[in-house]
């Protein structure tokens, strides 16, 4: 039998994609396509697949993700144990999605935002202010008050901010807070995550 | 129909009565019709920054509770035409009034004036609530320290909560050599912290002072750079566009001398 490129397989656990050539990504799309419209009925009651061997350049992956989201609203499950195992290199930003609440104003000083999941801020959130999310906190603007993500003790969870200077971040069960010096001020935004029991800082950049 | 403006802040200390004083007789010299409410019960003092303390018989709580008429209770100011002052009751608390009988009070005020600017007392408390129930727009004052800036982003927050959009921002006591060595806080890095729009920069003048314990305004001292100040952001306010002050000429001579040799 010949290797299949693309080939979908059910188990106890979920429905695994596995991509087994080293194709283009249009190659991938379009053999996926025949695929899902090949069997529709099956396809239509899955919402989620788990991705076990690719040779997919990141970029690719991102961009196969979005697509099979938005044309079948497939999600590729990045929880997967596999597949962190085979990209080694995204480890740490891949956790459970959630629900997502989204703030389209600044936070000022006094207000508290809490919400069992995700939390998104269109805005700033000043120092006086404080962001409490079961799961990931992103803000899309400066960050100066207080951020708490993985309330719940999800040590996963990430908090990335344009500009990420708060009075203090926590995640999960951790506390850390911000220098009493600081003598450089990052331009770029930067991501908190944990790593080995304490919150590291790292530069943001575009990753899957 | 006037306009009432509450000028507040959060932090005591930062300059409220001295701005409202200002802001108030500047607009009056402009022609205006103002009355100026001094929200402070129990601890007034904008009579005195004013020089109008021994002229008080009646005041704001007495016209709410009925006790006079509003008329019976208004100052007027002798020095300028169509200035006003309704003074704040020191005997009582910030309970005697309810932001009910504040709006009310500001809707009959701004039959009869230009603009009624009310003279906000500190904290976020009944007072807070009471000086911005009747308020169609807000002027926050702040000073370049830290705390004071912090209050201002929570007192912006709770304007926007009652409905007060868009409140404008006053920089008081700024030192510019101060700012200039980097030990005093960057106006422009205040305006990126609380993002509302700037109506003027008031620099720690010694004439304030002095004006302040005589009690006659600062806008009414040529010589007064802080004076100046005051004047412009009244033209702010009528919607005139006036260039912010160049708040560097105190600069001695001898140190610009020093300059121009290099030395820094």
């Amino acid at each position: 039998m010949t290797e299949e490129i693309i080939l979908f397989k059910g188990n106890r656990d979920g429905v695994y994609l596995i991509i087994n050539n080293e194709s283009q990504l249009s190659v991938i799309q379009d053999k996926i396509t025949k695929k899902i419209d090949s069997a529709k009925s099956f396809f239509q009651e899955i919402k989620k697949v788990k991705l076990k061997e690719t040779s997919l350049s990141k970029e690719d992956l991102f961009s196969l993700k979005v697509w099979l989201e938005e044309k079948y609203g497939i999600e590729i499950d990045n929880t997967s144990e596999d597949f962190i195992k085979h990209n080694n290199s995204n480890k740490s930003q891949v956790i459970d999605q959630g629900i997502t609440k989204y703030i389209y104003s600044t936070l000022r000083s006094g207000t508290s935002v809490k919400f069992d999941g995700n939390i998104v801020i269109i805005g700033d959130v000043n120092p006086g202010a404080e962001v409490l999310a079961t799961g990931n906190i992103i803000v899309m603007g400066a960050l100066r008050g207080i951020a708490h993500a993985g309330l719940s003790g999800n040590d996963r969870a990430t908090v990335v901010a344009f500009s990420l200077e708060p009075t203090q971040l926590r995640i999960a069960n951790i506390i850390a807070r911000s220098p009493d010096k600081q003598d450089f001020k990052p331009t770029y935004p930067e991501k908190a995550c944990i790593n080995e029991n304490t919150i590291i800082i790292l530069p943001y950049y575009q990753n899957l | 129909m006037g306009e009432v403006l509450v000028i507040t802040s959060g932090k005591g200390g930062v300059g409220k009565t001295t701005t409202a004083a200002n802001i108030g007789t500047a607009l009056s010299l402009l022609g205006k019709k103002v009355v100026i409410v001094d929200a402070d019960i129990g601890l007034r003092n904008l009579d005195v920054v004013m020089g109008l303390e021994n002229r008080i018989v009646y005041d704001i709580v007495d016209v709410t509770q009925g006790i006079c008429r509003l008329k019976q209770a208004l100052i007027k100011d002798k020095r300028y035409d169509g200035l006003y002052l309704l003074p704040a009751a020191q005997t009582k608390d910030k309970t005697a009034i309810q932001p009910k009988q504040m709006l009310a009070l500001s809707k009959r005020l701004k039959e009869e004036f230009d603009y009624i600017l009310i003279d906000c007392p500190a904290g976020i408390e009944q007072g807070f609530k009471n000086a911005i129930a009747g308020a169609d727009k807000a002027i926050v004052v702040t000073a370049p320290e830290i705390s004071a800036v912090r209050d201002a982003d929570r007192i912006i927050g709770l304007l926007e909560a009652n409905e007060i959009y868009n409140p404008k921002l006053i920089v008081n006591k700024v030192r510019i050599d101060m700012v200039k060595k980097g030990d005093m806080m960057d106006i422009d890095d205040m305006i990126d912290i609380l993002a509302i729009e700037l109506l003027g920069v008031i620099p720690d003048d010694q004439s304030i002072v002095i004006s302040t314990n005589r009690g006659e305004p600062a806008v009414t001292d040529e010589n007064s750079l802080a004076g100046r100040a005051f004047k412009n952001i009244a033209e702010r306010i009528l919607g005139n566009e006036v260039p912010f002050l160049d708040l560097d000429v105190d600069e001695s001579f001898f140190r610009k001398f020093a300059r121009k040799l290099g030395f820094k």
